[in-house]
């Protein structure tokens, strides 16, 4: 949940990119790192294996400004997307209060994205979080610049009922590899994680 | 928080959003995708020129495909679930299925896409159209439930007619009462589960008119 601090006028959000391995939830961030580095005092953390996968998180604070009066803290996430690393996804999910859920659009990744949306509904239920009950979550459909390289990738519609159906949220087809609806993306889980709060706070 | 106040916090992260992360197209979502129903009436259409698995089948992937997306609009729901329990019988009897079965789906899937294509139809005509395929889903479950009956008679008739003849011929043959069995059992269950679905539809038709 977020940290609400009345008396200095503070809150402290934090988003997680969440999604299948080698999906580009890495990518997401470090191109958002790219295009805000010169306005933040903050630096990007990664800590990658060797492989240049991402093995404990990529953490991205930084300040967003003022909003009603509130300064705003912001703290963007990555986990691994590796089945195998599900304590460290976990782990990363705590205290978590909006999610983007970044889905690779490749034919041959179909199965995955649906194992990690599951999986991040069993993660989040850990922490008594129900991802169908309101929960701020963005999906962005991500290398959807692939097509144009003859290779296979899903339609829109079959990754709207995989992924969409029941949640209904806001979705973006993007690349993160060359910027394409990377910030709209973070900007509407932002804003749609300060309206949650807002509405949980009364 | 109030409509008025919760529009104002959008539109104050908005800007916010907009000087933070500066002058970058800022598209809209993507337009919500409603499946095309374009699949289900080519999965209708062939069912109508010939009942094979692959085309009942199809008929269950696509209507399962579309529940979720109408599970807020109970009207348009009914009727695809109605055509999920009408391929379903068709699906188990096959060219044994009765006659009318697939002029209802027929119908079904008409009235679907007329509600789908009109959004705009007020909710007397939507559930007048609802009302109607649930009377005749009604009277098509009640003729499968005489078939079955009178299927039932004259299999006891045959065996009967059987016994009469030789009574050790019918003990020799027992696969053949095992047979019979299956079948009407399996009959029973297709009943069962048509009725099932006219109850759950019932009820649906009064949450409506409340």
């Amino acid at each position: 949940m977020a940290v609400v601090n009345i008396r200095k006028k503070e809150v402290q959000i934090k988003i997680v990119y969440v999604g299948p391995g080698r999906g580009g939830k890495t990518t997401n961030l470090e191109y958002l790192f790219s295009k805000i580095r010169h306005r933040i005092e903050s630096d990007m953390v990664s800590i990658k294996t060797q492989g240049d996968r991402t093995l404990f998180f990529d953490f991205l604070p930084f300040e967003l400004g003022q909003i009603q009066g509130y300064q705003i803290k912001t703290q963007l996430y990555t986990v691994p997307g590796q089945v195998k690393y599900n304590a460290t996804r976990k782990l990363v999910l705590k205290g978590v209060d909006g999610v983007v859920f970044v889905a690779d659009s490749m034919v041959a990744m179909r199965e995955k994205n649906i194992v990690a949306l599951k999986n991040l509904e069993e993660n989040l239920a850990f922490y008594d979080i129900d991802l169908y009950d309101r929960f701020p979550i963005i999906l962005q459909y991500n290398k959807r610049d692939l097509a144009e390289n003859g290779i296979d990738i899903l339609d829109v519609d079959t990754l709207q009922q995989d992924l969409n159906a029941r949640l209904q949220a806001p979705f973006y087809e993007a690349s993160a590899v060359n910027g394409v609806n990377v910030i709209a993306t973070a900007k509407k889980a932002i804003s749609t994680t300060i309206v949650s709060i807002q509405e949980h706070l009364g | 928080m109030d409509k008025s106040a919760k529009d104002q916090l959008v539109n104050d992260i908005e800007n916010r959003l907009d000087d933070f992360f500066g002058d970058e197209d800022d598209p809209e979502p993507t337009a919500e995708v409603r499946p095309s129903m374009e699949k289900l009436k080519s999965a209708v259409l062939s069912i109508d020129w010939e009942i094979t698995d692959a085309c009942l089948n199809d008929l269950k992937s696509e209507v399962e495909s579309l529940l979720p997306y109408y599970e807020k609009e109970p009207v348009t729901h009914a009727l695809l679930r109605m055509l999920r329990a009408l391929g379903g019988y068709i699906r188990k009897r096959k060219a044994q299925a009765h006659q009318d079965a697939i002029k209802r789906v027929m119908s079904v899937f008409a009235s679907l896409e007329s509600l789908v294509n009109n959004p705009q139809m007020d909710e007397s005509r939507r559930r007048q159209l609802v009302s109607k395929e649930i009377i005749a889903f009604k009277k098509l479950k009640e003729q499968v439930e005489q078939r079955r009956v009178a299927a039932s008679a004259a299999d006891g008739a045959a065996t009967g007619e059987k016994a009469s003849l030789d009574v050790h011929a019918i003990l020799e043959h027992r696969q053949f009462q095992d047979a019979v069995n299956a079948v009407e059992a399996r009959l029973s269950s297709q009943v069962a589960a048509l009725k099932a679905e006219l109850a759950s539809l019932q009820e649906e038709i009064k949450t409506l008119k409340h």
